[in-house]
C-alpha cells in the first residue's frame, strides 16, 4: 500500500500538478469551446443546447486526456527506461498500471469538473446535485475504454507516429459520435458509424441520465463490448511488443 | 556453496543473429564478475538475459536458484543500466524516496542521498540533471534495495574523472561487504581493479573464464615501454627480439618474450631513449590483443 501511494503522489504531481500542457490540452480547450459555443456562437440554438453541448464538452475533454495524455505520458515512461526499471524491480506493471489509472481518472474528474463549473459560474447552467455528479462520474467511467486504447497506443511505434495515431483517433472519435455538432448533420454512413464508437454510448448514457429517461441498456452493452475489445487490443499489443523484445 | 547465478549451455539468437552461443557458468556470492569483450559481443544481452528482460532461445538460467523473472528475487537485485533512467517532472529526492518504496528493505534516505552525491540539486528535477548526476543518481536507485547481486552495465559512461574514482571506491566498499558484482565497462583499468574474475566473450562465448592473474599468466609477454626520438624504422631494426606493438608522437611500445635481451638490444641508443619501463600487460592490453585475433589457451 505504501509503494502504491507514493505511485500515486508522485504520478499526481507529474502528470497533473507539473504539466501545464494537461490544462492547456485537456481542460482549456473543452472549457473554451463550450464557452464560444454557448455564449458568442449560440445563435438560433435552443435553450437547453447549453445542457446538451456541456455534455459533449465534458466527454471530449475526457477522450483528450485519455488518449493524448495517457498515450503521450506511458510513451515517455518508455523511453525514458521507467518501465524498464519497474520490471527489474519488485514491484509489477500491474502495480505500475493501477497507480496510472487511479491518477486518469482522477484527471478526468478534475476536466469534467472544470467544463461543469464553467457551465455553472460562467454560462448559468443549472441542475440538482444529483445530476451535476452523475455527468462527473458517468462521463469519467465512460473514459475507461477510452483510456485503455490510449495505454495501447503508447507501445504502437515512435514518437511521431504515436502522436499522429493520437489525432487521427480523437478527431474522428469526437466529430463522428456528435460532440462538435449535431450527428443529424452528419450523412447516413458517418452516422452509423458513429453510432457504434465508444463515446456515442458514453453520451447516450449521460444525456439519458439527465434527462431522466430510463437507462439504456443497449449503450451499457456498447460500453462494457468496448471495455473488452480496449483490453484485447492492449493485451495484444503488449504481447507483440514482448516478442519482438525478446 | 549455492550458487548465486547458474547459467547452462544458454544460447540467445535475435532475429536469426546468433548472439551467444551454448554459455554456461557459475557465479558465486561475493565474487566481483568484469564481463567484457567489444561492443556488440553478446555483454548486455546477457545481463538482459539475467534479469529476465528476454528470454534464453535455449539453455536455463538460475538467478538465487529461481527463474530470473520471479518478482520475489527482484527485492535482493539491484541494476544500473547502461542508458540512465529517469521520469518526466520529477525531482531528484522524489525519485529517490518512490523508488526506496519498491522494496522491502530499503537504504535509509540518507544513505542515498549520500550515494546520488547531487548536493543542492537533490531537488532539481531529474531531467534537468546533467549526464554525470543522472549516472550518480541511477547507481544510488540501483543500490535502493541493499541488494545481494548488483548488475553495473557500464557505469561510470558519462562521470568525469573524481566522479569515476569515487564511484569505484564505493564499489570496493560493497565488494568488501560481501555483495556480489557483475560490472561491464569500457574502462578495462577500473574493471582490473575491482575485478575477482575476468569473463571474456568473444564470438558469442567466454574465451575466457577466470582469475585476471592467470589470465596475465597466458599472456607471458613483457611490455617494454620508452620515449624516444629515433625513428620506428630504426628502433624495429635495433630491436629485434621486440615486437612493435604502438607508436605514438615518440612514445613506444614493444612486447616481448625476453625482456633483458630487449633491453640489452636498446642499451646503445640509451643516449636518445628516455622513461624506459617494464611492465606486464594490463586487462586493456590483453583485450586488445585477443579481439584483434589472439587465442587465449
Amino acid at each position: 500500500m505504501r509503494t502504491f501511494i507514493m505511485q500515486v503522489k508522485n504520478n499526481f504531481m507529474r502528470l497533473i500538478v507539473r504539466n501545464p500542457r494537461f490544462f492547456l490540452f485537456d481542460v482549456a480547450i473543452p472549457a473554451g469551446f463550450y464557452v464560444l459555443f454557448t455564449k458568442v456562437m449560440n445563435q438560433g440554438m435552443p435553450a437547453s443546447f447549453n445542457q446538451t453541448y456541456l455534455i459533449s464538452m465534458a466527454i471530449y475533454a475526457t477522450i483528450l486526456s485519455s488518449i493524448i495524455t495517457v498515450a503521450n505520458n506511458i510513451f515517455a515512461d518508455r523511453e525514458q527506461q521507467y518501465m524498464r526499471f519497474i520490471d527489474v524491480s519488485p514491484i509489477s506493471r500491474g502495480s505500475y498500471y493501477t497507480s496510472m489509472g487511479t491518477v486518469l481518472f482522477l484527471l478526468t474528474l478534475i476536466e469534467v469538473g472544470i467544463v461543469e463549473a464553467v457551465a455553472k459560474f460562467y454560462i448559468g447552467v443549472s441542475f440538482p446535485l444529483t445530476t451535476w455528479l452523475a455527468i462527473l462520474v458517468l462521463a469519467s467511467l465512460g473514459s475507461i475504454p477510452i483510456m485503455i486504447l490510449g495505454v495501447a497506443l503508447a507501445f504502437c511505434g515512435s514518437s511521431d507516429l504515436i502522436s499522429m495515431m493520437t489525432y487521427m483517433l480523437v478527431f474522428p472519435l469526437a466529430i463522428l459520435s456528435g460532440l462538435w455538432w449535431p450527428m443529424q448533420m452528419m450523412p447516413t454512413w458517418a452516422q452509423h458509424i458513429g453510432k457504434l464508437l465508444p463515446t456515442y454510448q458514453t453520451s447516450v448514457i449521460v444525456n439519458d441520465v439527465v434527462n431522466q429517461k430510463s437507462w439504456s441498456l443497449t449503450a451499457t452493452g456498447g460500453e462494457v463490448a468496448w471495455l473488452v475489445i480496449a483490453l484485447v487490443i492492449l493485451i495484444s499489443v503488449q504481447k507483440i511488443k514482448r516478442v519482438q523484445q525478446a | 556453496m549455492t550458487s548465486v547465478i547458474e547459467v547452462m549451455n544458454v544460447s540467445k539468437e535475435f532475429e536469426k543473429k546468433q548472439v551467444l552461443s551454448n554459455v554456461s557458468f557459475k557465479v558465486q556470492p561475493g565474487e566481483i564478475i568484469g564481463l567484457i569483450g567489444q561492443n556488440g559481443v553478446g555483454k548486455s544481452t546477457l545481463i538482459k538475459l539475467l534479469l529476465g528482460l528476454t528470454q534464453p532461445s535455449s539453455g536455463q538460467i538460475t538467478v538465487f536458484g529461481t527463474h530470473p523473472t520471479d518478482k520475489a528475487i527482484k527485492d535482493h537485485v539491484g541494476v544500473m543500466f547502461q542508458d540512465s533512467f529517469g521520469i518526466s517532472r520529477i525531482k531528484g529526492n522524489e525519485l529517490i524516496k518512490l523508488v526506496c518504496s519498491y522494496y522491502s528493505h530499503p537504504l535509509s534516505f540518507k544513505n542515498m542521498v549520500a550515494l546520488a552525491d547531487l548536493g543542492n540539486d537533490l531537488t532539481t528535477m531529474v531531467s534537468k540533471l546533467s549526464g554525470g548526476q543522472r549516472r550518480k543518481l541511477n547507481f544510488a536507485l540501483a543500490m535502493a534495495g541493499n541488494p545481494d547481486l548488483l548488475f553495473l552495465d557500464e557505469p561510470t559512461a558519462g562521470m568525469d574523472t573524481n566522479s569515476r574514482y569515487d564511484f569505484w571506491q564505493q564499489v570496493q566498499s560493497l565488494a568488501k561487504s560481501g555483495k556480489t558484482i557483475i560490472v561491464t565497462s569500457h574502462y578495462l583499468a577500473e574493471i582490473e581493479d575491482v575485478a575477482t574474475r575476468i569473463l571474456f566473450l568473444k564470438d558469442h562465448h567466454f574465451i575466457y573464464d577466470g582469475a585476471l592473474n592467470e589470465l596475465q599468466k597466458e599472456f607471458t609477454r613483457i611490455i617494454v615501454e620508452f620515449d624516444s626520438d629515433l625513428s620506428e624504422s630504426e628502433l624495429m631494426k635495433q630491436l629485434p627480439s621486440g615486437e612493435l606493438d604502438s607508436h605514438l608522437q615518440d612514445h613506444y611500445v614493444f612486447l616481448t618474450d625476453d625482456e633483458d635481451q630487449l633491453l640489452t638490444e636498446l642499451s646503445p641508443q640509451m643516449a636518445r631513449v628516455k622513461n624506459v619501463r617494464v611492465t606486464q600487460r594490463s586487462l586493456d592490453q590483453i583485450f586488445r590483443e585477443v579481439t584483434k585475433g589472439v587465442e587465449v589457451q
